[in-house]
């Protein structure tokens, strides 16, 4: 079974990126345009990997990975942030909350799946 | 990333950053009137953001790296070092404007500064703090090499780093983003090592940075692992020898480094490690990938991305027998581009002018526009939905015809046609909502036109110091796709000349006992099956006697005819080419170009427009378009034996009349109907048809509201009200004025559409060639 990651960014552009990278290397990825949403989304189903960027509308990514740490079956599902060279406040901010990893934008294709790859692997 | 989808990418973001720069704008204009208001600060902030950050993940680098400077200046603003002060929105509506131009350049490699990029640039910089300065002044003038530092990093992670799930090779990965590095990697403890435990890192790296960026941008990459590492960062004076060192030599170095890394993971692959074989050579395409990217070398860039294609492919599990050979032709075709000058070296690019990079820049953008169109995902599940059940109806049709075939003995025939007609009737009506909802699709709301105009109200009030509101209602009515990409212009025209000529001074305004603050009202809403948009403002109003005598001293009308004209055919002066009631030639209008547009724009569109005004309080516009150009409905009408159909959107009403009060003003045949007076077109004269003998008592006349002004139109008779597909003419016929297409009528004929818009200025045209001399507007 194809595993299946929750890609969460206001952008359309990002999500697209990553969707398009992902499922070309056989993951299954399901979109959500903001943290309210990948939550309601991650409650309603699972997911091996949520992508997540930081500084959304309604949600932020922060605040998304500390409502997802507190359900039981996300405790441990990796959470990869998706940041932004000025946001390095943020990373800590993300790593406190329970962060697996990062990947900072804009990044290459190979170097997500690059990530991807590892972080489902571990 | 194959070619395809970078190309998709970047029209995503193109349609992305063109609504983010909407959001934006609108957003800018409510924080100048609320300057403290957070929630409007992080709305700007975020879109900035997301510009920059998805801009360059889609390859707009300058895009990405431009917004970069206007999100610094926010970033002040959301921290409350800095306030939004009008002249600083200026400067970022004015951002707005270069990302825009920027977008349409696209992923170029040229970094020739726009003129409106420097001057963006400049009038950021006072409010950017002292750190951001240099680079701003570094992006704008290209002095690069002055900012940049060189650090020495000391890298080594803790043994049991790879626990934590991070990958040391990736934090290297992410410093060259930062600029150009040496990396020399110690061996000593894995040589060491005994015995060896391959889940442990046995190796230390030392880096050499050059980079442009700030300390702390260096010290984030390690951020995340702090704690699994021990990381020292030193800032260095670059050594002579490390300058004297070539660009080039260090890129030659670090591919060479990486070919050879290719070479010994295909023999760990031959060898039958084949796992470990792919691992090496993904990372190895990897650092040949950045190598040549942060050389700006985009040949070998994409052949090396080849090479990663194919190892990644193989990693997936597609097994191909033949992918050693394969996969040793990319690595050879990349060395051959790595060995190949770049383009840069070679082509030597001329300075651009500002023109040329003007055109270069709309270019793309145009073409997106005219070749896709964005669908709400409601309507496209509606029109699927439809589009199966069609299909399960069509599907029940030939099992019919099968049990026609086989039991047509048995069964009564008459309930069988019933059944048919069932089937056929329910294939129509889902035919119909088919058509409906493709229909739909094409429809969009003017919020798409509308949301343009704050931002040039605005302008407009600050450069004329004035005070003006634009209020905006209806915006989601919803027009054809066509009728919206065409009303901009005639609609920025208006709104426009409204707020420059129609608002008066703000002590011309309080002198008349008028509120200091100008009110525009610009409006939209459905009537029947068409759309009005109304442009209202509270303004001076519009001079009935001044146009017609200025008309008169232009030379465009006679005497006679401006004595002949009522209120609202003077007021139509206006959209006459080449009039203008200001003497004074301003920056924004009153050049006499411009009105005229709006005439012919909205005539193209077979719409109607009507001008009403009274001086001192105000004048109004009001346009009326068909909302869809697909179906509209039409008046079939008999003409000398032939069929015709008359655009229902231009009649005002049907009338039959007695053929005896027709009268003629000097040779022009006039009617009244119901106390008004209309000129007088025969349609069959029109259409050069031959004019049979009327031996009718009584005329069937349409009143026809042409922007020119409304006339008559006799037709032989009515044949009632059709809907019709209009499609324009190809060919010779696309020449012909007096028709705007041909119609598609139900049983599969073609009628032609008469351009009742244009008919009657048409004829008048003529005659004036015919007469040599000018012909009152008709009245």
């Amino acid at each position: 079974m194809a595993k299946k990651i929750l890609a969460v960014d206001d952008s359309s552009t990002m999500r697209q990126l990553i969707k398009m990278t992902l499922s070309r290397a056989g993951y299954e990825v399901v979109e959500a345009e903001d943290g309210a949403k990948a939550l309601q989304k991650a409650s309603a189903g699972t997911f091996d990997l949520v992508l997540s960027d930081i500084n959304m509308p309604v949600m932020s990514g922060i605040e998304l990975l500390r409502k997802l740490r507190a359900l039981p079956q996300y405790r441990f599902t990796p959470v990869v942030l998706v940041t932004t060279e000025s946001q390095s406040e943020k990373k800590q901010e993300g790593k406190t909350a329970g962060a697996t990893g990062w990947i900072v934008k804009p990044f290459e294709p190979e170097q997500l799946l690059a990530v991807v790859t590892k972080v489902l692997r571990s | 990333m194959e070619l395809g989808d970078l190309e998709q990418l970047q029209a995503g973001f193109r349609h992305e950053a063109e609504d983010l720069l909407t959001d934006l704008g609108a957003a800018l204009l409510l924080l100048e009137l609320d300057p403290h208001n957070a929630e409007v600060v992080n709305r700007v902030f975020r879109a900035m953001h997301t510009l920059k950050g998805s801009g360059a993940s889609a390859g707009f680098r300058r895009l990405a790296n431009f917004v970069h400077h206007v999100e610094e200046v926010f970033n002040r603003i959301r921290n409350k070092k800095l306030q939004a002060t009008p002249e600083l929105i200026d400067a970022t509506l004015k951002a707005c404007d270069c990302c825009a131009l920027l977008l349409g350049l696209g992923s170029t490699d040229d970094d020739t500064p726009l003129p409106l990029e420097t001057e963006v640039l400049a009038a950021l910089r006072p409010f950017l703090p002292e750190m951001d300065k240099a680079t701003g002044k570094a992006q704008a003038a290209t002095v690069a090499a002055s900012v940049a530092a060189r650090y020495k990093i000391g890298f080594r992670p803790n043994r049991e780093i790879f626990f934590s799930g991070t990958d040391p090779a990736s934090l290297l990965l992410e410093l060259t983003d930062l600029g150009e590095m040496e990396i020399h990697c110690d061996t000593a403890d894995l040589l060491a090592a005994d015995p060896f435990d391959p889940e442990q890192c046995y190796l230390r790296w030392e880096v050499f940075l050059d980079t442009k960026q700030a300390e702390q941008a260096v010290r984030a990459v390690f951020q995340f692992v702090e704690d699994d590492c021990d990381v020292s960062i030193e800032h260095e004076e670059p050594a002579a020898s490390a300058r004297a060192e070539s660009k080039a030599a260090r890129f030659r170095g670090a591919t060479q480094q990486a070919f050879s890394a290719l070479g010994f993971a295909l023999e760990q692959f031959q060898s039958g490690d084949e796992n470990l074989g792919l691992a090496t050579a993904h990372r190895a395409a990897q650092t040949l990938i950045s190598a040549c990217k942060a050389h700006g070398h985009s040949g070998a860039t994409i052949a090396a991305r080849k090479v990663l294609e194919a190892v990644l492919a193989q990693q997936v599990g597609t097994l191909d027998g033949g992918w050693l050979t394969k996969v040793k032709l990319l690595i050879e075709a990349a060395r051959l581009a790595v060995d190949s000058p770049t383009v840069a070296e070679i082509v030597t690019s001329p300075p651009r002018g500002t023109a040329v990079a003007a055109e270069i820049s709309t270019a793309p953008e145009a073409a997106t526009a005219a070749a896709s169109i964005r669908v709400d995902s409601v309507k496209l599940d509606a029109l699927m939905r439809l589009a199966g059940e069609l299909l399960v109806a069509r599907g029940a049709l030939p099992a019919f015809a099968d049990r026609v075939e086989h039991i047509a003995g048995e069964e009564s025939s008459k309930s069988m046609a019933k059944e048919m007609r069932d089937a056929g009737a329910k294939v129509s009506r889902l035919a119909d909502d088919l058509q409906a909802t493709v229909m739909s699709i094409r429809m969009m709301p003017v919020r798409q036109v509308f949301q343009r105009f704050p931002r040039l109200v605005r302008d407009i009030a600050r450069n004329l110091d004035k005070n003006i509101e634009l209020h905006v209602s209806g915006e989601e009515t919803e027009l054809d796709k066509t009728v919206i990409d065409a009303i901009g212009d005639p609609l920025t025209h208006i709104i426009r000349n409204a707020a420059d000529h129609g608002i008066e001074s703000k002590a011309d305004r309080v002198e008349k006992g008028k509120s200091a603050i100008g009110r525009i009202d610009l409006s939209a809403y459905t009537r029947g099956s068409n759309v009005v948009i109304e442009v209202k403002d509270d303004g001076k109003g519009l001079d009935a006697e001044k146009l017609k005598r200025r008309a008169v001293e232009k030379g465009l009308l006679t005497e006679a005819a401006v004595a002949a004209m009522d209120e609202e055919a003077a007021f139509k002066i206006i959209l006459v080419a080449g009039f203008s009631t200001v003497d004074k030639v301003t920056d924004l209008s009153g050049r006499g170009v411009g009105m005229d547009v709006v005439r012919n724009s909205v005539e193209a569109l077979h719409g109607a427009i009507r001008i009403q005004s009274e001086i001192g309080k105000g004048t109004s516009f009001r346009i009326e378009l068909p909302a869809s150009m697909l179906v509209s409905k039409g008046i079939r009408v008999a003409v000398s034996g032939h069929e015709v159909v008359l655009p229902i959107s231009t009649i005002r009403e049907m009338v039959k009349i007695p053929k005896s009060v027709v009268r003629s003003v000097q040779g022009q045949p006039i009617a009244p109907v119901r106390g008004t007076v209309f000129p007088l077109l025969w349609l069959a004269h029109a259409l050069s048809f031959e004019r049979m003998e009327e031996r009718r008592a009584e005329l069937a006349v349409a009143i026809i509201d042409a922007a020119s002004g409304p006339y008559g139109l006799v037709v032989d008779h009515f044949l009632g009200e059709v809907e019709v597909v209009v499609k324009p003419l190809n060919g010779v016929l696309a020449k012909v004025p007096e028709y705007v297409g041909a119609a598609i009528m139900g049983d599969g004929k073609t009628v032609l559409v008469v351009n009742t818009e244009r008919l009657f200025a048409l004829q008048r045209s003529l005659l004036t060639a015919h007469n040599d001399r000018l012909v009152a507007l008709p009245g």
